[in-house]
């Protein structure tokens, strides 16, 4: 309750004040992941997480999850309920989850080529040995989807089946605010990395959190204000909050690649995206494709994931929908009690049992 | 190798709980007491749905102009500039700083740099021959299980794994030289 009468909002605050001290507890009890796991691989900065469970392995193929490289990766494991990695081990799948480490100043020369052709790459080759298998399936969250897509279009014979999670790949489409702002004429990438070398972080996380300021800056508080006597919201919330400023750089050279090629050249869609040597053609992808959208993603809207059924040869393609935002789609409570489920039936149809 | 993080974010020192909770209740409890005087009768009362409905009518309508704005040419056009100006200078910085050190070590930055450079390279050069020796470690253990009864009936083994220890001490050698 905000405001009833005067009495009750002094009421309201006094009882919101008394939360305080359980406020700081949750606050410093937040816990970056929900899941045991183990390093199952580690090249430079980069180390390969295999979750831990006591589900026997039913699923052949594992399944290699390929986060973003401008946030931590563990939103996908972000709390005990709200864990998409612990909705594939409870339906037996061998979980495995890329963390691409945090790019120091000497890594500003890292290419896509480099994180995909090379370390993509390796992990692939090390699950494919290390599991007896001769494929694996992949999964990619947004930049992560599309970076798995270009993965997968080089090497499709060793993908088993592809999950695009909020994945944006074209971008066509000018009337977003992100790509009003990456426009060419008002946006010089090269000026930018020339001179900072990597991308900072503050600077990516003011900009997606400048897409909403009424939502960040306001109604995030006020939402909080009104629910922080719940316990429960104030876990969900801590975790969140932690995640979402544990914020990393980008090496330089990838994010100029990635705006220049993709925010404003849309070359993916066009069979032009340079990689290295390679141009991706994403015509060679030929496995089973589910493609995950939130309905109501700002940063990645569904217009630019939803066209990469028209760029691909997969036979077997389906698309899946749930309300939800960006995020909300790995820990949204409709997401996690309707969308994941569903998912796990799709790719566990598409593996062998064990 | 069993991990899982659970680190202070907001890096404050352990608390009790309980302790703050009774010191914390008792400060309210005296503020309750010091303004829980009814509210003066001439104040307006609005109902709280009233309120909510109010307040979502207002905070819509600025996120609206909010979007309107950012995506206006003047807005578009300042970003642009803004970004420009605070790259300008960080490079202006840079280059006073670099001028700046050039003069004080008497025009030997461009030794320094080598230096750095090479000192770069060498570490970048040792990280990569400890991956390696991880790996050939982890490759040699993997052939001495697999291999493990032939090896010993050709009587190999203790070869085997001699070799194995001798690469397993490199990387400290190597760690302890950079360290130095």
């Amino acid at each position: 309750m905000m405001l009833g009468t005067t009495e009750t909002a002094m009421q309201g605050w006094l009882e919101r004040m008394n939360m305080m001290p359980r406020v700081m507890d949750y606050a410093c009890k937040a816990r970056k992941g929900a899941t045991e796991f183990e390093v199952a691989f580690e090249s430079g900065p980069v180390k390969v997480r295999r979750y831990r469970s006591d589900v026997p392995k039913q699923h052949a193929p594992p399944l290699l999850c390929v986060f973003a490289l401008v946030n931590r990766p563990y939103v996908l494991d972000l709390l005990p309920h709200k864990s998409v990695i612990r909705q594939f081990l409870s339906r037996g799948f061998d979980v495995y989850l890329v963390d691409w480490g945090e790019p120091t100043p000497a890594d500003s020369d890292r290419t896509l080529h480099d994180y995909i052709e090379v370390h993509l790459h390796r992990i692939v080759q090390h699950l494919r040995h290390s599991c007896g298998v001769h494929q694996i399936s992949l999964m990619g969250y947004c930049m992560g989807g599309t970076m798995s897509a270009m993965y997968t279009s080089l090497h499709q014979e060793l993908i088993r089946n592809f999950i695009l999670m909020a994945a944006p790949i074209d971008w066509s489409d000018r009337s977003q605010l992100l790509a009003l702002w990456t426009d060419q004429k008002y946006f010089d990438v090269d000026n930018l990395v020339d001179t900072l070398g990597n991308v900072p972080p503050e600077f990516l996380g003011s900009s997606f959190r400048m897409l909403r300021p009424v939502d960040t800056y306001i109604n995030k508080w006020l939402g909080f204000y009104e629910r922080m006597t719940d316990e429960a919201f104030l876990e969900e919330f801590f975790a969140m909050e932690t995640w979402s400023s544990d914020d990393i750089p980008i090496a330089g050279e990838v994010y100029r690649d990635f705006v220049k090629y993709g925010l404003q050249q849309n070359l993916l869609v066009q069979g032009r995206f340079p990689l290295g040597e390679h141009r991706i053609d994403l015509r060679r992808i030929t496995c089973p494709v589910l493609n995950l959208t939130a309905d109501a993603d700002h940063l990645v809207p569904c217009g630019q994931s939803l066209p990469f059924k028209n760029f691909i040869s997969s036979a077997d393609y389906e698309a899946m929908s749930v309300r939800a935002g960006h995020i909300g789609l790995a820990v949204g409570s409709k997401a996690h009690r309707e969308l994941w489920p569903r998912v796990c039936d799709w790719l566990a149809a598409r593996s062998d049992p064990v | 190798m069993t991990q899982s993080s659970n680190q202070n974010p907001f890096n404050m020192p352990p608390f009790d709980p309980a302790a703050v909770q009774s010191a914390w209740q008792q400060m309210l409890g005296q503020f309750a007491r010091a303004t829980g005087q009814p509210a003066p009768a001439s104040m307006p009362e609005m109902p709280a749905e009233a309120f909510r409905q109010m307040q979502k009518a207002w905070l819509d309508a600025m996120a609206r102009w909010a979007d309107e704005y950012m995506r206006s040419p003047q807005f578009l056009e300042q970003m642009k500039k803004s970004l420009e100006g605070a790259l300008a200078m960080r490079r202006q910085v840079e280059e006073f700083i670099r001028k700046a050190t050039e003069q004080s070590y008497g025009g030997s930055l461009g030794l320094y740099d080598a230096v750095g450079a090479v000192r770069d390279a060498e570490s970048w050069l040792t990280r990569r021959l400890d991956e390696m020796d991880q790996r050939l470690v982890a490759i040699e253990a993997k052939l001495d299980g697999r291999g493990g009864k032939s090896a010993s009936r050709a009587g190999a083994g203790s070869r085997k794994a001699g070799a194995t220890k001798k690469s397993k001490k490199k990387p400290t050698k190597r760690t302890s030289k950079k360290a130095r």
